[in-house]
């Protein structure tokens, strides 16, 4: 071994070694690193929470409990309260609908609702 | 993951650890690398608090990297030593720029007082090697430290310079005979005894 030789060695085992405070640095740096890493992490997608069914609260929650819901029993009232305008105002052509659709002698003898039938189902 | 089983784990691994938050994965990695990037770069610069910000700063990058280091690619002892060569470049550049000198780097007096050199210590000899060191030009100086100080082979070399194996040992042959030649003058100063 050459003198440089021995002198690399030394430089080798001499070398400046790490202070406290470096390494202190050095692992401030790591745990800060780590943590916004994980942070930016892909996380899994939020599994879907499971369907729960709140009983409705204040006056008429119990009716609309019974009709499954508000949504449920803003239809029914709706549709009562048509049934009611159409019974008492009555229009003139609710009339012919309600003519054609009520089995009395004259109407259900000029209705035709599918001509040509009897041609077909006649027997030779 | 308990320190004692990571001992065995590899550097690559270890940094994959890290990624995926081991509480331990940096202290290990930092033990096992921290010394050679702060020898590298002290040798380089000549300067310890300049090859302290560099060491640490190599190592800030090796974390922030972690999360995209893939397995068996590379190792992060030769990706650290390139980012350590690189920063001790720009910083030389930049001191070329500015025309100084740290005080480190300031050559030692040429004709030491021949009293003391019976005292000659390991200290003194190192102080020689690196104004011998500084005295080469910055990629021979890098090869040289790299290979007979860190004791990396040429292909790894090779890959932190980002150079060819055979430029490497152009490199580190002709920088050995510099440092020769510079110290030769100085054998018996540093306590060697003239051949």
């Amino acid at each position: 071994m050459t003198e440089l030789d021995e002198l690399f060695a030394r430089s080798r085992d001499l070398g400046p070694r790490p202070s406290g405070d470096l390494m202190a640095r050095v692992l401030a740096d790591a745990a800060q690193v780590q943590v916004q890493v994980l942070r930016a992490a892909p996380r899994p997608p939020p599994r879907p929470e499971p369907l729960v069914i709140r009983p409705a609260t204040g006056p008429g929650g119990w009716l609309m409990d019974l009709f499954g819901g508000a949504g449920a029993l803003a239809g029914v009232l709706t549709a009562g309260v048509a049934g009611l305008v159409l019974g008492y105002v009555q229009p003139v052509g609710l009339s012919y609908l309600g003519a054609l659709l009520t089995p009395s002698a004259t109407v259900s003898q000029s209705l035709e609702l599918m001509p040509g039938l009897d041609a077909l189902l006649t027997e030779e | 993951m308990a320190r004692d089983n990571l001992a065995e784990v590899g550097d690559d691994a270890l940094l994959i650890l890290y990624a995926n938050g081991d509480p331990q994965a940096a202290r290990l990695l930092m033990d096992r690398l921290l010394p050679g990037s702060l020898r590298h770069a002290a040798r380089v610069l000549g300067d310890r608090s300049e090859a302290e910000d560099v060491a640490q700063e190599a190592l800030l990058r090796l974390w922030r990297v972690a999360p995209d280091w893939r397995q068996g690619e590379a190792q992060p002892k030769t990706w650290l030593y390139r980012v350590v060569a690189n920063l001790c470049t720009d910083r030389l550049r930049a001191r070329q720029r500015r025309g100084t000198t740290p005080l480190d780097e300031a050559p030692d007096p040429e004709d030491p007082v021949p009293g003391v050199q019976a005292l000659m210590i390991d200290g003194e000899r190192m102080a020689a090697l690196q104004a011998a060191l500084l005295a080469l030009p910055d990629r021979q100086r890098q090869a040289v430290v790299l290979r007979h100080i860190e004791g990396l082979t040429n292909p790894e070399i090779a890959g932190v310079l980002e150079i060819g194996v055979e430029a490497v040992e152009s490199l580190t042959a002709r920088g050995k005979r510099a440092l020769q030649a510079i110290l030769s003058g100085q054998k018996s100063a540093l306590g060697y005894e003239e051949v």
